[in-house]
Order: C-alpha cells, then sequence, then structure tokens
C-alpha cells in the first residue's frame, strides 16, 4: 500500500511537471535572447465577431521577463468604457523551470479611469496589475476576455510591437458572420490563411521567432521589418449609429451624418458675424475676420463621450460656453464661414511629428486619425485652419498636420486630399549678428533672428511668456559661454503670418579662448552642431529626417585695431542627399565676416546609408568648431 | 427638553446673523458671489508681475467645524472663494477647476456639498454673466478611494472675470486642508480665516517668503448642533453643544507669482502657506486626548499604530528568517550586509513614498516581494533587531515634499530609512535600490535631516542626513599625442557618494556594457575605446572606476604651424549652471562635490608648447568652495590638474552672485587652449 501511494506520487510530480514546464526558460531558442530583455512566448488574440455591433475578445499571453529592464512587461491592462466590459482576467506567475508560483484574477487588478492628458473627461477606464517578482527569469500568462457592445475598429496584429522584446510565437484570429464583410491590408513578410466553417469566414495569421530590435537614432520603426496586418470592418453599429466603412467617401457619409445640422448658429451669433463682416468684399478677408474671432473667444477644452468622440458639439452650444474640443471648434468655425456664405469642409487628419502621418488611401478605418482641421477649398489657393490653437497665424497649420493626407467631409462623401507641405525655403531661420570686441576680450552683440514658419512654430511660444521668462529661456539656450543679456524683444510683425523675430542685445564675457598671448574665437557663436549620432555596423532600419528648414547665420565681428587676425579657417561647401552645408569666412575692414548656411531635407532613406549621414553631420561639427588665431599687436 | 432644544436653535440663529456681521468687518470689505464692480476690470498686476496672464483679485479661505450627523462626531467645513481676472490666454485653464476628494475604507470621507461658478464679461458698461452650467461639471471617479470634481467654466476670453466658491466637508481632522497664499499668477488679497472649538488644539505650520499676517484672534461662543443618526431602528438623536471657539484671521496682500529656480528642494517650500495638524482634544465627556503634542506621545501612537509599531514587533517568521541568512556569521557588520542585501534583492520597492507600512505584517511584505519605502526599510529594522543589532527608524520629509519645520510635525514626514548603531559607529541604510550602499540614500532624502526614533524610550532626535564626503569625479588621462594630433593612451575614471551611486544606476538601466558605452560616447565626439573595462560594479562599498584605453580624434585644430586644443579635452564645464540675473531662493545641491581632472600628455617630437594657460586659484570669501587651476610642463610632458570643490551640501542665497563668478571663471578657464608650434 505504502509502496503504490509512492509510486502514484512519483507519476503525479512528473505529469506535473510535464504539464507545467512549457514555459522553461531552457526551451527559449538562444537567438531570441539576443538584445532581448524579454521573450513573448506565446501572444494569441482571438476577435469573434457575433454581429455589426458586438464582438468578444479574447487573448492569452505569456511572456518570459529576462531581466530588470524587461520588467515593464510584466504590467497588464484592460481598458474599457461604456462599450465594452471586461469578463475575465487571470495572470499567473510561473518561475524559471516554468513551475507556477503565484496567481491573480480579476479582483487583484486596480481600477482607475483613463483620461488623455488634453481632456477634461473622458469616460474610459483600465484595470491594471503590475506583477513583481524579483528572481529572473520569470514568466507571466496572462489572460483577457473582453466584450464589445459597440464596434468601430477590429484590433491589428503586430507581431512585434516593441524594442528590446523577441516572440516565439505569435497567432491572430478573427472570425465575423459570413454576412458580414472586413477588409485588411498585410505586411509583405506574412499571408492571411482564409477559411469558412458553419457560416462564419476566419482569417488567421501567424509568425514565429522573430527576433528582438534595439532602438537606432532617428529610426523610422520596425513595422517594415516584422510582419503585420491592420483589420478594419466594413459594416458596423456603435452608440445607435450604423455605418459602413468600405471607402473613405462612405465614412465621409458616416460623419456628415452625424453632424447634420450641427453647423446652424442662434440670431446672437448671425447678428455678430454681419456686422463684422459687413462692406468686406474680399472672402479671404472674410476669412481671415473669422478665424481672428473665432481664436479671440473660444478656448480648447476636451471632453469625449460615446459617439461624441466623433460627432462634435452643436456650433450653436459652442457659441453659447466659448469652448470645445477641435471637432466643436472645427464645426464652430465651419458655422461662422457658412453664415458668411463661404462653404468649408471638416478635415479628419493624424497630427502626429512624423513622416507618415497619411491616411491609407486604399484602407479606409477609423482609428488613423486623432484630430480635426478645416479646410476652404474653393479658393485660388486652398485655405486650411487650425481652429484648436488660438494663438496659429491665419491659415498655417503647422509642421505635425503638414505634407499629408487627409479626409475632407462634406455632405457627398468623404475624400482623400493632401495637406501642403512647407519646404526648405519656408521654415527659415535667418540670422545677423553685429559682435563688436574691445581690447579686453569682451564683446558686445546685437543678434537679430527672424523665424518662419515650422521654425516660427518651434519658437513662437515665446511670444507669450512673460519677460522673465523669455529671459530665463533666452539664458538657457543661448549656446554662448557667459551671456549678460542688456536688452531683448520678441515681435510677430503680422500676426496672419507665420514669421517671428528676436532681437537680442548682449554682452559675452570672454569671447576668446585664451593660449598665452593668442586668442582663438570659435567663429559659429550661436548655432553649433554639437551631436553625432553612433554609428553602428548592424543598422537595420530606416531613418528620417523630420524637418525641411533653411538656417543662415551672418556674424559681422569687429575687432580692435590692435588685433591682428592671423588664421581663418577655409570656405568649405558640402553638398549632400540629406542637405547642404557651406562656410563664407573674409576679412572685412576691421574685423571678420562669417557666413554659415545649412539646408536639410525632410527625407526618408534606407538604413545603409546612415554612414554618409553620420559623415556629413560629421564633416559639420568639425566645422562649427573653427577658430580665428587673432593676436594683438 | 423641547424648551431647551428651541433655546438651542435660537442661540444658533442669533449667533449666525452675528457671526455674518463680524465677517464684513474682518475682511474690510463684504465680498458677494457675483457682485461685481466695474472697475474690477480695470485693475492690473504690477511691478514684476506686470506682464503676468492673470490676477487674482481675491482669494478666501474659511474653515470652521460641525457635528456629522452620520458618525456623530466633528468634521470640518472648508470654503474657497475665488476672483480671478484673466489677462492672457495662457491663463484659460484657471477656468478648468479640479477638486481631489479622498474617501478612507471605513466611511470616513470628504464630500464637495457647493460649487458655483461665473464668468463676467465687460462689453462697454454692461457686465454679461454666464454662470456654469449642468453639461460643464464632471465627476472622475479616479480610482477606489479618489474621486476628482471637474468644472469648466463658459465665455473665457482675455479681460473676463471667473469667479468660484465651494464647499467641501471632510471627516479628516488630524490635519486640515493647507491653505496657498501664493500662486503661480500675482494675488491682490488673500485671507484665510479658521474657528477652532475649544475641544481641540492645533499646531500651525507657516512658512514661505512673503509674509503672511495675523489680522485678529478672538474667542468666540459656538454652538453645534445635529441629529445624530441611531443604530438600528432607533430615532436619531438630537445633539448639541456650546463652547468657545477660536477664530483666527490671517492675511497677504499684493502677492507676488511663485516662480520656479533650479537649485532648489520643492518650489513649494517657497510658498507661502499655512498647515494645520492636531495637538489634542479635550472633550467635556472624554477628556484630555493627546495626539502629536510631544515626541513622546509621537512615537508611542506610533508604537501602536499597527502599520508602523505593529510591524516592528518581532515575529516568529522574521526571526526564523533574520536568523536563517546571517547563520555562521558572528560579525556584526557582515550580518547588517547579509541582511540588507537580502531586502534590497527581495522586496522591490513599488514607488509610494509612506512611513506607514501597507501591510500588517511584514511576512506578506516579504511574500508580495514589493512594496512602499516604509514596508521595506521597516522590515530592515526589524530583520536587523532580530539578530541583536541596535536598529531604529529614521523618518525624513523628502526634498519633493518639502522641508520639514523641526517641531512636533508628525504629518509632514513621508520617508523612514533605517539606522544602526554598530560600537560607535552610525549607519544609514535605505533598501530600496539595489545600488543602495551604507550610508547611501536616494537624491530625494537628501534634504539635510531626519528624525531618529528610539522606540523604546520614546525619545526623538534629528541627525543630519548628508552623504558622510564630497561626492567625488575624478579622472586621469595619460595620454599620448601623435605627430598627425590623434592622442592615444589610457583613461580612468572614479567615482564616489552620489556619483558613484548614479553611474551605477546608470549601468544597470542599460542592457549592457555596450549600450551604456554608446550613451558614454555620445556627448564625447571622435572617442574610439578599447577594453573598457568597470570595476567594483559588483562591491557597492567601494567606489566604482573606469579604466579604458582611447584614441581620440578630432580634438585638435590647426592655423599654419600652429595647433592648438583644449587641454581638458571632454571633460570641461561648457556652461555657467547659474545663468540667472538674480536669485530669491536658497542655492540647493542636495551633497557636496568635487570633480578632479589630472591630464598628462605626452607631445610628438617635432612640436614645441608656445604658449599654454597659466595656473590660477579661485575661491569662495569663507573658503567653502574653490577651484584651482595648474599646468606645468616638464620636457615633453605637459601636466593639468583642474580641481572643483564645492564643500556645502547648500548655500543661502547671499551666495549666489559669488558662486555664479566662481563658475564664470570655471567656464572661462577650461576653455583656454594649449598651443603646440610645429617646428
Amino acid at each position: 500500500m505504502k509502496k503504490s501511494i509512492l509510486i502514484f506520487l512519483f507519476f503525479c510530480v512528473i505529469v506535473f511537471a510535464k504539464a507545467q514546464n512549457k514555459y522553461e526558460i531552457a526551451k527559449i531558442n538562444p537567438q531570441l535572447l539576443v538584445n532581448a530583455d524579454a521573450v513573448v512566448r506565446l501572444d494569441d488574440i482571438n476577435f469573434e465577431v457575433k454581429s455589426t455591433g458586438k464582438a468578444t475578445e479574447k487573448l492569452h499571453y505569456a511572456v518570459t521577463i529576462l531581466n530588470k529592464n524587461g520588467d515593464h512587461f510584466s504590467s497588464f491592462y484592460s481598458a474599457y468604457d461604456k462599450f465594452s466590459s471586461v469578463v475575465q482576467l487571470k495572470v499567473i506567475v510561473y518561475n524559471k523551470m516554468g513551475v507556477k508560483i503565484k496567481d491573480f484574477n480579476k479582483n487583484d487588478f486596480s481600477d482607475k479611469s483613463l483620461i488623455s492628458d488634453y481632456s477634461i473627461f473622458e469616460e474610459n477606464r483600465l484595470k491594471s496589475l503590475k506583477i513583481y517578482e524579483t528572481n529572473y527569469p520569470y514568466t507571466v500568462e496572462f489572460f483577457s476576455v473582453v466584450d464589445y457592445n459597440g464596434i468601430l475598429t477590429y484590433p491589428a496584429w503586430n507581431s512585434l510591437g516593441y524594442y528590446n522584446v523577441a516572440v516565439e510565437n505569435s497567432t491572430y484570429q478573427i472570425s465575423i458572420p459570413s454576412n458580414q464583410t472586413l477588409r485588411y491590408q498585410e505586411s509583405p513578410l506574412t499571408k492571411v490563411k482564409e477559411e469558412t466553417i458553419d457560416n462564419r469566414k476566419f482569417y488567421s495569421w501567424q509568425a514565429q521567432n522573430v527576433k528582438a530590435f534595439k532602438l537606432e537614432p532617428l529610426s523610422v520603426g520596425i513595422s517594415r521589418l516584422v510582419p503585420w496586418a491592420k483589420l478594419a470592418p466594413n459594416e458596423f453599429e456603435y452608440d445607435n449609429s450604423k455605418g459602413n466603412l468600405k471607402t473613405w467617401d462612405l465614412m465621409g457619409k458616416w460623419i456628415s451624418e452625424l453632424n447634420q445640422e450641427g453647423d446652424i448658429l442662434n440670431p446672437a451669433s448671425v447678428l455678430k458675424i454681419k456686422n463684422l463682416t459687413e462692406g468686406v468684399t474680399s472672402t479671404r478677408k472674410k476669412i481671415e475676420l473669422l478665424y481672428s474671432y473665432m481664436q479671440n473667444n473660444t478656448r480648447y477644452v476636451s471632453v469625449q463621450l460615446g459617439i461624441g468622440g466623433f460627432k462634435p458639439i452643436l456650433a450653436s452650444k459652442v457659441a453659447e460656453v466659448n469652448y470645445g474640443d477641435c471637432k466643436a471648434l472645427s464645426n464652430y468655425m465651419k458655422a461662422l464661414l457658412k453664415q458668411a456664405g463661404i462653404h468649408s469642409e471638416l478635415v479628419v487628419i493624424k497630427n502626429e511629428d512624423s513622416l507618415n502621418g497619411s491616411l491609407i488611401e486604399g484602407f479606409p478605418s477609423i482609428g488613423q486619425a486623432n484630430h480635426m482641421i478645416l479646410c476652404v477649398p474653393e479658393l485660388k489657393d486652398t485655405v486650411w485652419l487650425e481652429c484648436t490653437n488660438q494663438q496659429m497665424p491665419f491659415g498655417f497649420i503647422g509642421g505635425s498636420n503638414s505634407n499629408r493626407n487627409v479626409l475632407l467631409i462634406s455632405q457627398n462623401g468623404g475624400k482623400i486630399a493632401r495637406t501642403p507641405l512647407y519646404s526648405v525655403s519656408d521654415n527659415t531661420q535667418n540670422r545677423i549678428c553685429d559682435v563688436t570686441i574691445n581690447t579686453d576680450g569682451n564683446a558686445v552683440a546685437k543678434i537679430v533672428t527672424d523665424y518662419t514658419y515650422e521654425q516660427f512654430e518651434n519658437n513662437y511660444a515665446q511670444l507669450f511668456k512673460e519677460p522673465k521668462e523669455q529671459r530665463d529661456f533666452l539664458l538657457e539656450s543661448l549656446q554662448i559661454a557667459n551671456p549678460e543679456i542688456t536688452s531683448f524683444t520678441y515681435s510677430q510683425p503680422d500676426k496672419a503670418k507665420p514669421k517671428l523675430i528676436e532681437e537680442i542685445h548682449l554682452k559675452v564675457n570672454n569671447l576668446f579662448a585664451n593660449g598665452g598671448d593668442k586668442l582663438f574665437l570659435t567663429l559659429n557663436m550661436m548655432n553649433k552642431r554639437n551631436y553625432v549620432p553612433e554609428l553602428s555596423e548592424t543598422r537595420l532600419t530606416d531613418f528620417a529626417l523630420t524637418m525641411n528648414y533653411t538656417d543662415v547665420d551672418h556674424i559681422n565681428y569687429k575687432l580692435p585695431a590692435d588685433f591682428k587676425v592671423e588664421f581663418l579657417p577655409k570656405d568649405m561647401n558640402l553638398k549632400s542627399d540629406f542637405g547642404e552645408y557651406s562656410l563664407k569666412i573674409s576679412l572685412t575692414d576691421g574685423g571678420i565676416s562669417y557666413i554659415r548656411t545649412q539646408k536639410m531635407y525632410r527625407k526618408e532613406y534606407p538604413a545603409k546609408r546612415f554612414q554618409e549621414l553620420v559623415d556629413f553631420y560629421k564633416s559639420i561639427y568639425k566645422a562649427d568648431k573653427q577658430k580665428a588665431v587673432i593676436t594683438k599687436i | 427638553m423641547t424648551k431647551n432644544l428651541l433655546f438651542l436653535s435660537l442661540l444658533l440663529f442669533a449667533l449666525s446673523t452675528k457671526a455674518q456681521d463680524s465677517d464684513i468687518k474682518k475682511t474690510g470689505k463684504p465680498v458677494k458671489f457675483g457682485k461685481i464692480d466695474l472697475t474690477e476690470f480695470d485693475l492690473k498686476p504690477e511691478g514684476k508681475d506686470s506682464s503676468a496672464s492673470a490676477l487674482i483679485l481675491f482669494d478666501k479661505g474659511d474653515v470652521r467645524f460641525e457635528i456629522n450627523g452620520k458618525s456623530g462626531g466633528f468634521r470640518y467645513i472648508f470654503v474657497k472663494h475665488t476672483r480671478i481676472l484673466i489677462l492672457k490666454k495662457e491663463a484659460y485653464n484657471l477656468a478648468n477647476i479640479e477638486i481631489g476628494l479622498y474617501k478612507s475604507k471605513n466611511g470616513v470621507e470628504e464630500l464637495l456639498t457647493d460649487f458655483n461658478g461665473s464668468t463676467y464679461n465687460l462689453d462697454n458698461t454692461t457686465i454679461t454673466t454666464s454662470k456654469i452650467g449642468k453639461d460643464a461639471k464632471f465627476s472622475e471617479k479616479f480610482d477606489k478611494r479618489n474621486t476628482i470634481r471637474k468644472f469648466t467654466l463658459p465665455n473665457v476670453k482675455e479681460g473676463t472675470i471667473i469667479e468660484y466658491k465651494y464647499e467641501i466637508r471632510s471627516d479628516f481632522i488630524f490635519s486640515l486642508r493647507s491653505w496657498a497664499f501664493q500662486s503661480s499668477v500675482p494675488t491682490i488679497s488673500s485671507d484665510f480665516t479658521i474657528t477652532i472649538p475649544e475641544y481641540f488644539d492645533y499646531k500651525k505650520y507657516i512658512r514661505g517668503y512673503h509674509a503672511i499676517t495675523e489680522v485678529e484672534h478672538k474667542s468666540v461662543n459656538e454652538t453645534f448642533g445635529a441629529a445624530v443618526q441611531g443604530s438600528g431602528f432607533n430615532a436619531p438623536e438630537q445633539v448639541s453643544l456650546t463652547c468657545s471657539s477660536n477664530f483666527t484671521h490671517y492675511n497677504a496682500k499684493n502677492v507676488p507669482a511663485l516662480k520656479d529656480e533650479s537649485f532648489i528642494t520643492t518650489l513649494d517650500d517657497y510658498n507661502s502657506k499655512i498647515e494645520f495638524e492636531i495637538r489634542s482634544t479635550n472633550f467635556p465627556n472624554s477628556g484630555f486626548k493627546s495626539y502629536t503634542a510631544t515626541w513622546d506621545q509621537i512615537i508611542d501612537n506610533l508604537k501602536t499604530d499597527e502599520n508602523f509599531g505593529g510591524v516592528l514587533k518581532s515575529t516568529n517568521y522574521i526571526k526564523s528568517l533574520s536568523n536563517d541568512i546571517i547563520k555562521g556569521e558572528t560579525e556584526p557588520l557582515k550580518k547588517l550586509n547579509r541582511l540588507f542585501a537580502f531586502v534590497k534583492e527581495n522586496v522591490k520597492y513599488n514607488g509610494n513614498d509612506n512611513i506607514y507600512s501597507s501591510e500588517q505584517s511584514l511576512k506578506q511584505v516579504v511574500e508580495n516581494k514589493a512594496g512602499n519605502v516604509a514596508d521595506i526599510n521597516l522590515l530592515l529594522v526589524n530583520m536587523l533587531s532580530q539578530v541583536g543589532i541596535k536598529a531604529f527608524p529614521i523618518l525624513v520629509s523628502t526634498r519633493s515634499n518639502g522641508l520639514h519645520p523641526g517641531y512636533e510635525l508628525i504629518g509632514k514626514f513621508n520617508y523612514v530609512i533605517a539606522g544602526v548603531t554598530i560600537d560607535s559607529s552610525e549607519y544609514i541604510l535605505d533598501a530600496t535600490d539595489i545600488n543602495h550602499g551604507l550610508n547611501m540614500v536616494r537624491f530625494d532624502c537628501l534634504n539635510h535631516k531626519g528624525l531618529a526614533l528610539d522606540m523604546e524610550n520614546k525619545k526623538a532626535e534629528w541627525i543630519p542626513i548628508e552623504l558622510r564626503n564630497p561626492s567625488q569625479n575624478y579622472l586621469s588621462y595619460q595620454l599620448k599625442m601623435s605627430a598627425d594630433n590623434i592622442f592615444t593612451g589610457m583613461v580612468y575614471e572614479r567615482k564616489t557618494e552620489f556619483e558613484n551611486l548614479s553611474n551605477r544606476k546608470k549601468i544597470t538601466e542599460f542592457h549592457n556594457n555596450d549600450e551604456f558605452l554608446q550613451a558614454y560616447k555620445k556627448d564625447r565626439n571622435g572617442l574610439k575605446i578599447e577594453n573598457f573595462k568597470i570595476n567594483n560594479l559588483d562591491s557597492l562599498f567601494k567606489p566604482i572606476s573606469f579604466e579604458y584605453l582611447a584614441k581620440m580624434e578630432d580634438m585638435v585644430e590647426e592655423a599654419g604651424n600652429l595647433v592648438y586644443f583644449t587641454p581638458l579635452l571632454y571633460e570641461r564645464t561648457k556652461e555657467n549652471p547659474f545663468k540667472l540675473d538674480e536669485r530669491n531662493f536658497p542655492v540647493d545641491f542636495g551633497y557636496a562635490f568635487e570633480e578632479v581632472y589630472r591630464i598628462t600628455i605626452e607631445l610628438p617630437e617635432n612640436f614645441t608648447l608656445d604658449k599654454m594657460p597659466k595656473s590660477e586659484l579661485f575661491k569662495l570669501e569663507d573658503n567653502s568652495a574653490y577651484f584651482s587651476y595648474l599646468a606645468a610642463v616638464q620636457g615633453k610632458t605637459l601636466n593639468v590638474v583642474s580641481k572643483i570643490h564645492v564643500g556645502k551640501s547648500q548655500y543661502d542665497k547671499e551666495y549666489y552672485f559669488e558662486l555664479k563668478e566662481l563658475f564664470k571663471k570655471i567656464v572661462s578657464k577650461q576653455a583656454e587652449q594649449i598651443v603646440l608650434k610645429r617646428i
């Protein structure tokens, strides 16, 4: 009897070990450990669409945390709102042998509100749980079930979404009733598997052994190097509204219908607009007047509730309280223009500082955009209006809205259009410095800088700061060692033009670096390149320069009569696909003239050209350090 | 009984009208919600704040007590009434009001019982009033305990006056809501009135750089009445109390905007503010009870608190765990190191600062493998005590939590570390970071002092929390310069104290040495590194050091037959950390520090030295900080030693200009060039 128990126990142990040690660390392919802080053992998404408005999402995920830097992969989140509910949550922690050491369920998750930084109020909430484990490696397994009652989008599949993590196995399956249709776009590195079983259509993707990537400077990301798929419903239902997303045109119609009659104003506002535009004949002038009226009378307040995430609050309501989010303010502006007899269209746009802000022309779906602006299309020159910013010059929409495909919404439907590109000659920083040096090496300088377009955008916040803050900013940002600011001004000569003028008068103590009786003057006083990106021999991701610009620094140094210029660096002229750089340095009557020009192009480049960019920057870095040698007679 | 009640309520009525009367007298001018004077639109900020984005016309706070009918206990009513003139768009966010409310698990809570908000716009001589609408009020349930009520006022433009008034009823009478007289925009007048029944004795803590005046202090009579809910089916019981109360009125006028500066603890330390914490209560039926009047009592309270004294008690579990860990070890310091290592390696800091443990048993903490600072360091104190080492908790208010005023104020502490005495040596320990060695705490803890608690003898003593020695960054270059201007040779760096800790942290944040090296090279253009070695990474009690074979290109410039470079190569201080023209607050570095660079360069044969920097010494008048620079040449070997020494962790603001001047010298001296001539 005793013996048989023992055998039985022994048998149990074996079975137990076999069943449980699927997450044993030793089973990981060593290649997946390279550059990895964690290895996703299993990432299984199952999305079951039950009808146009109902679905269930089941996640099964397991990750092995290899070291401390991988700890952030052991935090688990499940977001929900009025239209979704978290049905099940479960977390199990295993040690490196793959033996279970603890588990957690839904009640162990904390429940918090989830509101974007820019918003006053949203209905989103987040359940989260952070696992603390001190013995590495360890594995955490996560299960969740979420029910959706309202659908706008289908989850996307990303076999690998982060740096420094590898993936053993990633699968994605979506199924829909056969009377519904969906669209997908997949990366060239994968192929869908489709099948129909019992009146349901199944689509699935799979990836195995995806190696970890490191973050590389100026990278455009890893999406070109790993398998993924984007999905979108055609027929959908959300917050009692039905629609079809098959084309951008149809999506435009849906948004336009949500917004029907939303641009009607109350009599008081009508009268106001009439008074404002009375006697003005030029359409452009009218738009400008109304835009400025909108900017001066409203403020940005974001509240997102249900379908309100897509449907702007009524223009008449904005007129009453004078605030709203990007949709409300754009729609309000549209209403003002309509009252003045000017047709405009709402613009659905992705506001992002990157080259990839375009809506995908061949793949309509909700969720690609995050912002709304306004477009007045019927003029000779289309006017684009950023209505969410109360200080933006008329017609200027900024770098994060520029040069991308957007969706114009009209009563007839949606239409893809492109926002303007700000060119190398638009985005300028033109600087003229007069520097008078006296015999003790101290200098008085007058620095006048014009910033236009995107360079205006990078600096115009200065206009609205208090003098102390403006001064503090200047002291911190001037690349000059010991400056004493005597006076300064910021001005924007024309409120409707993106041009900022900064004028600074300052004293500089010890502009020279001494070397015995020789004086060394670094000619580039305040626009030096200090950083050259590190070159990696195994660069994998493509890179991008994200702004077109031109910087011109013209410095006139005036030297005391008893100073003699002993040496001047040579002129330079560098041209590359990334940009241009030139130096013109010459002796003038009583001093030195230094002209530095740098142009850079907004463009993407393949990974293998990174070496060239490093070389280009290195040449600039060296050139910017150059000094004139001066002696006292 | 009925008669009595009537009499009481009559008295209450009489009292309340009287209170209103005196309200008017106290603040000079009665302020009624919604009554705006046309002249208020013309007010302008003055002086340094003349271009402020908004002006607070008045800000009034009031605290009084009442009986909570639900609990039968006292609670307080906090009323805030404020009116702000909006001058620029930058101040629009002042029209979005957020009020945080807390609720504890046993039904003790804060309630927002009233909110009223309006905006006023002037059109010639007519004032248009817009009231806040229902759809502009939101309630965010942040989590189980915290709710944030939000209010968005309508029609805000440049020139608008906004006004709001709200009322919070709070059961948390241990410490009251503080009142700040200063804000990010200037304030014309800020008033705070408080009426405290004689049953309560509160300590007040006033601080800040702008003067607060006590306008009035007097004794008033108050009557409290409430229908207190009975238990079960019992009818509510009518309670009434009459007592004398202390009324005080504080005021600050023309308060400038509060602006941030670098090298400070926290901006809040410089705000003119008043805070209250209970000292004792004395109710007619339950008698005198002291809470935090003396350190003895504070320690007594802590001792009986299950989340402090409770977890410091000896348990079998902790005893056997501790003894297992130190098995075979006899030397106290080695015992300490083992236990210190155990806690650091097995319990992770979850980022929460508190002097109270989040658990009632340390066993739970060990099993959770994570905890707040008290969970971790009280565990350490307890474990050390189990093995016969004298260990005690030290309470700290961190830099971000602000300076502790020094007197008996328990609520101001937010962090606890462990103190240890072995023989006659004292140590401080903080097990919340695996990189912490003995006498090393996180930067946030370097707030200059901590309160060491002797739980047994109920004694408390302020002790300095400072690094024992200046934090040193030592660097030596032993280089040879080639005829084609390339430097090669050995680099050695050694870091002590805080430099030691911060470099260790940096290294552990990177995935491997390669990534650390990449970051290291990032600010050192043209540096090539071979045989990179990190020493003492595993022995926390020694300084960490780096050693490598360096090759540096692009360091040298040529002009004709002249060749020149900065002898400190990559390491010089390029900008003065003190650039601003004035300083309002002390300069608080947190710790004393030192930077020593020794550079030896062997020059190539075909060069002669043309010019080199002069040796010089600059110092503060009281010698507490200095900068020395020595340059010498011997044959073909050039030697430069640059040393910055800042000997105090904090300097009064009067030192600002001297410090600024010192760093100005450092920047220009370290930029000086060595000039060589090619023969």
